[in-house]
């Protein structure tokens, strides 16, 4: 044996009885050749071998040798200008490293459990709480939003409880329960708008708002030709949150191209929403019915897109509306009918009161009929809420300290209902529905039922999920495949495509930034409406087809519908529905990175940057994020006046050596992605703003000029040049098992909320390797991961 | 407009302001004990950074040459400080505006990998001073409920966005029917809490992990919520503070930034002369619109990414010359009301500033930084050496408020 160096020793001795694991004499002797020279206490890297211990049952120590085997083994260090180790040497350091990380690993794992306890995210308790209760509100607007932690907010490492929270959870259970207990009178009403609100405003002159809608000629309605809010409300007073039914009879009006109607819900606080669009082929009137959640004070009101073209000078050229040839919309008829129930009482109302009966008074409201022991009713209720809430069974000493709770009000005759809420708001804010917990080791059917819901639908078993797990069947591999299949066709999985997408490729943020309508005016409501769905229905036909993974880098189709498609250049899209599109030889579209919502996320709005995208490549794709910028680098100033452009300047900071070490990898893709500008669109030249100006009094955009052009050639960090988009994903195509490699491990991070672990990238490799024959197929991989350890276990 | 007090601020801040006066012979808080007035800590941020050269003087100390900017605020000029240098260290987020989380905080590297946020010093100043007003601190935004105050374990405080529901809150008393309503559902609420309380330490008990934090966190979380609604039934009995002031309208249109900044701003002099309480922070918001902004045609985001076009320059100083007369506005209706012999001004440090120092270039090195009131000696424009921590000011800000700190978040000692 070869005799230790002195460092070691010293090390040894340092780390005392703690160091209970000394540290492999191969892995010594690696250091000790070929590292601790650049890595020892006087180092200016970030790491000190000479201080580092071997004590692989720290978390922090461990991380740190983690790191040294991954820098090591991908053949980063030493670095290129060093000596290389001699190959036995280095293999035998690796594999006695490995083999100990390995240990340590799954040694912490069997005692702690891979997961930590985690709890309900805000969207998976809303959504929660909507499934459980019955009810369509959501009352989750006082709980504080996830913290940006770098992971999936369903991490429990990362996640946190706070005095905030808990206020909020609190006021949560109350609207909940004010949502889900009606017993007041049925309050559906339907009502028609009548139009003499809009006629008084035909022939009010422009200035006042007026002259912008005449009466039709023929029957009744009207003709609007300017997108406004304040003339086509529907008239409807909305006594309860709940679902209503929007009806419009309306046409396309002097058009020979579709228009395109907006239905749009304006809240009290001054936002709305687009809840519809739909395109109008010329011709005959058509119905519109929409079923959408309204809550008091909300007002929906119809109107259409103007295609970017203000019509108020032509309408003042033609001699006010009445004589106007453009283009608008015209509405025959509007009305409300709701809240839509399928019975009254609700059905949330039944369900929560179970055995109770509901008796109806002579003026149309309902009493609860209870037979005098107040505790019994009590009782019945929780014992019939209390397993669902907590997705599992209760047993007696649970049920009874509910029960207890309600007891000073029931003796001291409080209503019933005001007393059976105190234990339901109790257990609408206990650990036991807002956390998952668990012992270590394989879970149980209740267990696996909610981690497979919560993965799959973002929300609590259904019925069908919760009788597998009582009859004890989920666990059966066959089983637990077939409820798979179901979830996956379920409408509720939608729920996870979003919020996975939303997180992994960052598509939450996609509306962080509105494009300067001075450089980007085609960027309108429709197209801020189209963009984020692309990427969700994309992602939903490769689940719902078994489509392989490696569409994502590149794909014969994409999904649009006619506002997206116009932007990308596409022909003969009718409507406003999404479908698939099969794409031409030539297209520079196909794949995630070159659709418009991934494009704008990773845009400032105004300008690209190739750092921006490259990194989202690396990082949010490949799963190889680049280090981090040195401390208080900031970023590089944009100078949109046309005279440089980012290539330019970035290429700068490239030809200086310490950043172009991460440089080299990071703007290839960036540079690529060049050739799309920052809502998505395809450009081979600048666009530079016009200015301003103004005219009357009113200040407008002059349309942008067109700049430098674009340049989006490059070479990869492994040296092969590409000349645009297209070539690079053919290089990118190499790496299609790191992209799987990575959407494994997002997967497994995002079901089971807890972070890949050293001893589970065996797992990993192992699903890569079963699915890599037929090119990844996505849903396959879904089942994978299902099926594997990772998921099965605490 | 370029003067602080011109007819249409006035207008606006009118509805709440001019009932003022009233406010000092009512207070029923303060004062009993003894006639020292409060001291109180106000922080306003702009999210959206102020364009430099607008801002910078070319020469430092009390005879600085003014700027456009400095110019809207002529009337307070010795009524504060500014300095420049100042910054938190490692602010290069995950997103380019990550550093609006840590402004108040400084924990470094926002919403990078393992990223947990700290204690924002109006929360540490709040927690400090306890209940002894009925709001240990009140939280603002302009348009949503993102906020810059984080508790102990980096959660953010959603801000109040409607003025007009925290003006209830402050000074109207409900009818007795919802009053024994809200006393009952606050009882209820405690007996909830408790409840939960003694079943998470069974449950604590049970949990086989040793990572438990979640369960701590939750377990702490319930007492402090017990803690809160103890105070808050205690504080009911206690009638609120009556002004003769009506209460202000919200703007429901989120493109008037100014408006509902404005809104805010006339708030805060109530609070603190009411001693609703002593710690407020404020933040003006991308409203990601074109704000109602005569000659503005841009949304303010993308101006602020100019990308030096002297066009959008144009532009955005317009925008910003809202945002500081707003803050000019805040000066004056402190300075004009006067508690025991000196003014609301005096005993109210007023940190205006920004967590971007450039935000075209997204970095937040050499951050715009006013300090007014307080009682500290102003009227100069102090540069500190660059990377000097911003949090050296929060401990000044905090040993002056008599909350005696040695050091805050990343400081390295006090700013002088």
């Amino acid at each position: 044996m070869k005799y230790l160096p002195v460092w070691f020793i010293a090390l040894v001795l340092m780390s005392g009885t703690a160091a209970a694991q000394s540290i492999p004499v191969d892995v010594a002797t690696l250091v000790e050749v070929s590292c601790i020279h650049c890595h020892d206490a006087g180092t200016e890297t970030g790491l000190n071998l000479e201080a580092l211990v071997f004590d692989l049952s720290d978390r922090e120590t461990f991380r740190r040798w983690e790191r040294v085997f991954d820098r090591i083994d991908a053949g980063e260090m030493p670095p290129a200008s060093e000596n290389r180790p001699d190959s036995k040497h280095l293999k035998a350091a690796l594999a006695s490293l490995k083999k100990d990380l390995q240990s340590a690993s799954l040694e912490r794992q069997q005692r702690v459990g891979r997961v930590s306890a985690r709890r309900l995210t805000k969207r998976e308790l809303g959504y929660t709480i909507r499934d459980l209760l019955l009810i369509d509100s959501d009352v989750t607007l006082g709980i504080p939003d996830e913290l940006e932690s770098g992971s999936f907010d369903t991490v429990g490492a990362t996640q946190r409880i706070s005095a905030v929270h808990m206020e909020g959870y609190l006021q949560a259970a109350d609207e909940a329960l004010n949502a889900a207990i009606h017993l007041g009178r049925n309050p559906y009403a339907r009502r028609a708008t009548d139009f003499t609100f809009v006629e008084s405003f035909h022939e009010k002159p422009l200035n006042l708002g007026g002259n912008i809608t005449r009466k039709l000629k023929f029957g009744k309605g009207f003709a609007l030709f300017r997108d406004v809010d304040y003339l086509t409300a529907f008239q409807f007073g909305v006594s309860m949150p709940g679902i209503y039914r929007l009806t419009a009879r309306v046409s396309a009006y002097q058009s020979r191209e579709p228009v395109t109607l907006k239905l749009i819900v304006k809240d009290p606080s001054g936002g709305a929403r687009l809840i519809k669009t739909h395109d109008l082929e010329p011709g005959s009137p058509e119905t519109i019915i929409v079923d959408t959640f309204l809550k008091p004070g909300d007002t929906p009101y119809l109107t259409f897109d103007m295609g970017g073209v203000e019509p108020f000078t032509a309408i003042m050229a033609a001699g006010g509306s009445k004589n106007y040839k453009g283009r608008g919309l015209a509405i025959l008829s509007q009305h409300v009918e709701g809240p839509l129930s399928e019975t009254w009482p609700l059905a949330s109302t039944r369900q929560l009161l179970k055995g109770l009966e509901l008796a109806a008074t002579p003026i149309g409201t309902f009493k609860v009929k209870t037979s005098g022991n107040g505790l019994e009713h009590v009782r019945e209720i929780i014992e019939n809420f209390a397993p669902r809430a907590f997705r599992r069974p209760v047993d007696e000493n649970e049920i009874q300290s509910f029960i207890n709770l309600a007891r000073p009000a029931i003796e001291q005759g409080r209503d019933l209902l005001d007393a059976v809420r105190i234990p339901l708001r109790s257990m609408l804010s206990s650990p036991q529905f807002l956390m998952f917990g668990g012992q270590t080791g394989e879970l149980d059917d209740y267990a696996l039922a909610n981690r497979l819901s919560y993965f799959l639908w973002k929300s609590m078993p259904d019925e069908q999920l919760f009788a597998c797990a009582r009859e004890g069947r989920l666990s059966d591999s066959e089983v637990l495949a077939g409820q798979v299949d179901r979830m996956l066709d379920d409408k509720k999985s939608d729920r996870f495509v979003r919020d996975f997408l939303g997180q992994w490729l960052r598509l939450y943020k996609v509306n962080v930034t509105t494009p300067d309508a001075g450089l980007y005016p085609e960027f309108d409501e429709l197209l801020s409406n189209a963009i984020p769905q692309e990427p969700e229905q994309f992602f939903t036909e490769l689940i719902q087809e078994n489509l392989s993974l490696i569409n994502l880098i590149d794909s014969d189709f994409i999904f649009v519908n006619r506002r997206l498609a116009t932007l990308y250049g596409i022909p003969d899209v009718k409507g406003q529905h999404f479908r698939r599109v099969e794409l031409a030889e030539d297209s520079p579209r196909g794949g995630v990175l070159t659709q418009a919502a991934i494009l704008k996320t990773t845009a400032n709005g105004t300008t690209t940057s190739p750092v921006m995208r490259g990194n989202f490549v690396l990082t949010n794709l490949l799963g190889t994020p680049p280090s981090p910028p040195p401390p208080d680098i900031g970023s590089i100033e944009p100078d949109t006046r046309g005279k440089t452009t980012i290539r330019e300047i970035l290429s700068a900071h490239r030809n200086m050596e310490t950043c172009a070490k991460c440089h080299r990898e990071i703007d290839p893709p960036g540079f690529a992605l060049e050739s799309f500008n920052p809502i998505g669109g395809f450009r081979t030249h600048y666009r530079v703003s016009g200015g301003t100006q103004t005219f009357g009094g009113f200040t407008t955009n002059r349309p942008s000029v067109q700049g430098r052009s674009v340049d989006p050639s490059g070479v990869t960090s492994e040296g092969k040049p590409f000349s645009g988009i297209e070539e690079f994903k053919q290089h990118l195509l190499n790496q299609k098992g790191q992209v799987a490699r990575h959407f494994i491990s997002q997967l497994i991070v995002y079901s089971t909320g807890a972070e890949i672990e050293f001893s589970d990238r065996e797992e990993v490799e192992s699903i890569l390797n079963r699915t890599r024959k037929n090119d990844f197929p996505v849903r396959e991989i879904l089942h994978q991961v299902v099926q594997s350890p990772l998921f099965r276990n605490q | 407009m370029n003067h602080p007090l011109s007819r249409r601020t006035l207008l606006k801040a009118s509805g709440v302001s001019l009932a003022l006066p009233m406010l000092e012979s009512m207070n029923p808080v303060f004062g009993a004990a003894s006639n020292e007035p409060p001291k109180r800590m106000v922080l306003v941020c702009t999210a959206l950074g102020l364009h430099p050269p607008l801002l910078w003087p070319k020469t430092t100390g009390a005879d600085y040459e003014s700027t456009p900017y400095l110019d809207l605020l002529k009337a307070h000029r010795q009524d504060f400080t500014l300095f420049s240098g100042l910054q938190h260290e490692e602010q290069t987020g995950r997103q380019p505006h990550d550093s609006e989380m840590t402004f108040l905080t400084s924990a470094r590297k926002p919403g990078m990998s393992g990223f947990r946020n700290t204690i924002s010093v109006d929360q540490f100043a709040a927690a400090r001073l306890g209940n002894v007003t009925r709001f240990p601190s009140i939280t603002l935004g302009t348009i949503k409920p993102q906020s810059q105050s984080y508790t102990s374990g980096g959660v953010m405080i959603p801000a109040q966005t409607s003025p007009a529901t925290l003006f209830s809150q402050l000074f109207l008393e409900g009818n007795p029917q919802e009053v024994l309503a809200q006393k009952q559902q606050l009882h209820d609420g405690r007996s909830i809490l408790d409840q939960l309380r003694s079943q998470t330490r069974t449950l604590r008990r049970k949990a086989s992990s040793t990572d438990n934090h979640l369960l701590d966190d939750y377990f702490d979380s319930v007492r402090k919520a017990e803690t809160n609604i103890t105070e808050t039934e205690s504080w009911m009995d206690i009638p609120k503070p009556k002004i003769d002031a009506r209460s202000p309208s919200d703007i429901p249109d989120h493109a008037d930034i100014t408006g509902r900044a404005q809104l805010l701003m006339d708030l805060v002099p109530l609070i603190v002369q009411s001693d609703s309480s002593r710690v407020v922070s404020v933040m003006i918001q991308d409203h990601f619109v074109v704000p109602k902004v005569e000659g503005v045609t841009g949304n303010h985001h993308n101006l602020s990414h100019h990308g030096q076009d002297p066009e959008k320059i144009g532009q955005l100083q317009k925008i910003e010359t809202e945002i500081v007369t707003c803050f000019g506005s805040l000066l004056s209706q402190l300075k004009s009301r006067s508690e025991s012999g000196s003014t609301l001004l005096d005993n109210t440090s007023i940190l205006f500033g920004s967590n971007l120092g450039n935000a075209n270039a997204h970095h937040a090195r050499n951050l715009p930084i006013f300090l007014a009131g307080g009682g500290f000696k102003h009227g100069r424009y102090v540069a500190h050496e660059a990377g000097t921590p911003l949090c050296n000011l929060f401990v000044t800000m905090l040993n002056n408020m008599g909350l005696q700190t040695e050091s805050f978040g990343y400081s390295t000692g006090v700013l002088s």
